[in-house]
């Protein structure tokens, strides 16, 4: 009983987990900046990809497997950020400061 | 299922062999080749796949799949990473001498 | 449900390797078929391939990638080619090698078509499956396949390696002055201090638990590698070749290959065949645990350090000879 109410929450968080995935790649295609683009990107897939792998966590039968998952979570917490910021200082240091492609 | 997978791994490595054929980037080979290799691998795959099977760690739960292509699939995604690093360094060779990646231009042992 | 979901998938390979032959920019090219890769790790995870999926996410999309981007980058300045042959007549650029290609497809997948009837298990298989535990002592099918029952094939698979590192090395060689980047900024530099420790837990667990779990020394050794890669990219090559030499990276490459031979006729000195498990003197162990299935985990580390030691030498032979800017 407890499960499936927990299951039930697990599938609103992928749900949401994937709308925030949508937005980041709706935020690719649609700013007009680099900046803006990476801006919009990055908070949207952390977000996402956290909550999608937060969300599987009811539908893991073990503690370990569960534990993997959190591990993952918090793996993709830190280098995602990271990596937006190299993008982004490798773009700034190619003089895209203007309003560049 | 399986016949699906076929299908898709045919076409990729039609597609990888249109593109070695024609695009004139010495890239766009590697690409081609790249792709050949992936439809080789899914084929593979595709191939050892039994309905209703696990995977083949044991304890089995029911039934396995093939392990046989598994271990070849292996064997082919290590050599295809290493016969393309060699493509590179020969791209990268080939570009400081002719200075151009067009293959129509590497005419130096023609004739 | 799962049919329909491997056809979404199916379908979406599909388009991204077509996206990926028909882009004209290079780099987009680069990232689509890396996509592609990811997708097909997750068709092999789903085809109930789990080594397969772990070696092919590591390998093809994250390995070749990077070994993509540097090669681009290191031709970026000549101009870029057109698209098809210009001198040739307008049937035979697209048209003719198109039907061609069709025709070849088509008899392909009739030859397949015929083959895709009843699935069941080959003979060699069901023997493979089932007599695993007892011959061999490992509960990873696929690893004990690799390292025990056609362990001779890996040995050619480590020589493959060889000659490719070799000839990478001979290739690009010499020449150039050699200038060593600065690598990127302070934040990702601590970052990467942070994850670094946790990326090598994770490549030491894939390596040493090979013959209990999916895995095994050929993505073990590429996350290794991919580590490697990493701290050349994140540190400057400089740094990275300070920690680890090219020496120290050539003595490991041979070190695993010797390794494997001397484990091999270690099966001869004891009267069995070359590179035999259990009929030397290798102990079964108990199922499950780490010092278990013979000379698995000794082979599996050789062929780790051959992987992880040949694929980090051909990136830093590709790197070394780009001039890096200050980034």
């Amino acid at each position: 009983m407890i499960l499936d109410v927990l299951r039930f929450t697990g599938g609103i968080c992928i749900a949401a987990g994937v709308f925030f995935s949508f937005a980041a790649v709706v935020a690719i295609l649609r700013f007009p900046d680099v900046f803006t683009r990476l801006h919009g990107s990055s908070k949207a897939l952390s977000g996402g990809a956290i909550l999608i792998l937060l969300g599987a966590l009811p539908y893991t039968g073990t503690v370990s497997g569960a534990m993997k998952l959190v591990l993952i979570a918090a793996f993709f917490l830190v280098s995602n950020p990271m990596a937006s910021h190299a993008i982004a200082r490798a773009a700034r240091k190619r003089g895209k400061e203007e309003n560049g492609q | 299922m399986v016949l699906m997978g076929f299908a898709v791994s045919v076409f990729l490595f039609c597609l990888g062999l249109f593109t070695v054929l024609t695009r004139r980037s010495a890239f766009k080979t590697v690409i081609g080749l790249m792709l050949m290799e992936s439809g080789v691998l899914l084929l593979f795959v595709s191939w050892a796949y039994i309905p209703g099977g696990g995977p083949p760690i044991l304890p089995l739960q029911g039934t396995g799949v093939d392990p046989l292509p598994h271990a070849l699939t292996l064997t082919a995604i290590v050599i295809g990473a290493c016969d393309i690093a060699l493509a590179f360094a020969f791209i990268m060779k080939l570009e400081r001498f002719e200075k151009s990646v067009d293959v129509d231009r590497f005419r130096r042992l023609r004739g | 449900m799962n049919v329909s979901l491997l056809a979404v998938l199916y379908l979406f390979i599909a388009v991204t390797a077509l996206v990926a032959v028909l882009l004209e920019d290079l780099l987009s090219a680069f990232i689509t078929l890396s996509f592609t890769g990811v997708l097909m790790a997750t068709v092999f995870a789903l085809l109930r391939a789990p080594d397969v999926a772990l070696t092919q996410a590591i390998i093809n999309s994250g390995l070749v990638t990077s070994l993509l981007l540097v090669a681009y980058s290191q031709t970026r300045k000549t101009p870029h080619p057109p698209e098809v042959c210009d001198e040739c007549p307008s049937w035979l650029q697209v048209k003719v090698p198109a039907f061609v290609c069709s025709v070849l497809g088509l008899l392909l997948f009739r030859g397949l078509y015929s083959l895709a009837g009843e699935r069941s298990l080959p003979e060699a298989s069901a023997h493979y499956l089932a007599r695993t535990l007892e011959e061999t002592g490992a509960l990873n099918v696929v690893g004990a396949l690799l390292l025990d029952y056609r362990a001779f094939d890996t040995l050619g698979e480590t020589t493959v390696i060889f000659a490719a590192v070799s000839g990478v090395s001979i290739l690009l060689s010499g020449g150039r002055r050699v200038q060593s980047g600065h690598g990127l900024s302070y934040i990702v530099k601590r970052g990467m201090a942070l994850l670094t420790p946790f990326i090598l837990l994770y490549a030491a667990s894939i390596l040493f638990l090979g013959h209990l779990t999916p895995g095994g020394g050929f993505p073990g050794g590429s996350v290794f590698a991919t580590v490697a890669i990493l701290m050349c990219v994140v540190y400057g090559t400089g740094f990275e070749a300070s920690r680890i030499s090219s020496k120290s990276k050539e003595i490991l490459e041979a070190g695993g290959a010797i390794l494997f031979v001397l484990v091999g006729l270690l099966g001869i000195a004891w009267g069995a065949g070359f590179l035999s498990n259990l009929p030397a003197p290798f102990s079964a162990g108990t199922p499950g645990s780490l010092l278990s299935a013979g000379n698995m985990p000794l082979l599996n580390i050789a062929v780790g350090l051959k992987v992880g030691a040949g694929l980090s030498s051909i990136f830093y032979a590709m790197i070394k000879i780009l001039e890096l800017e200050d980034d």
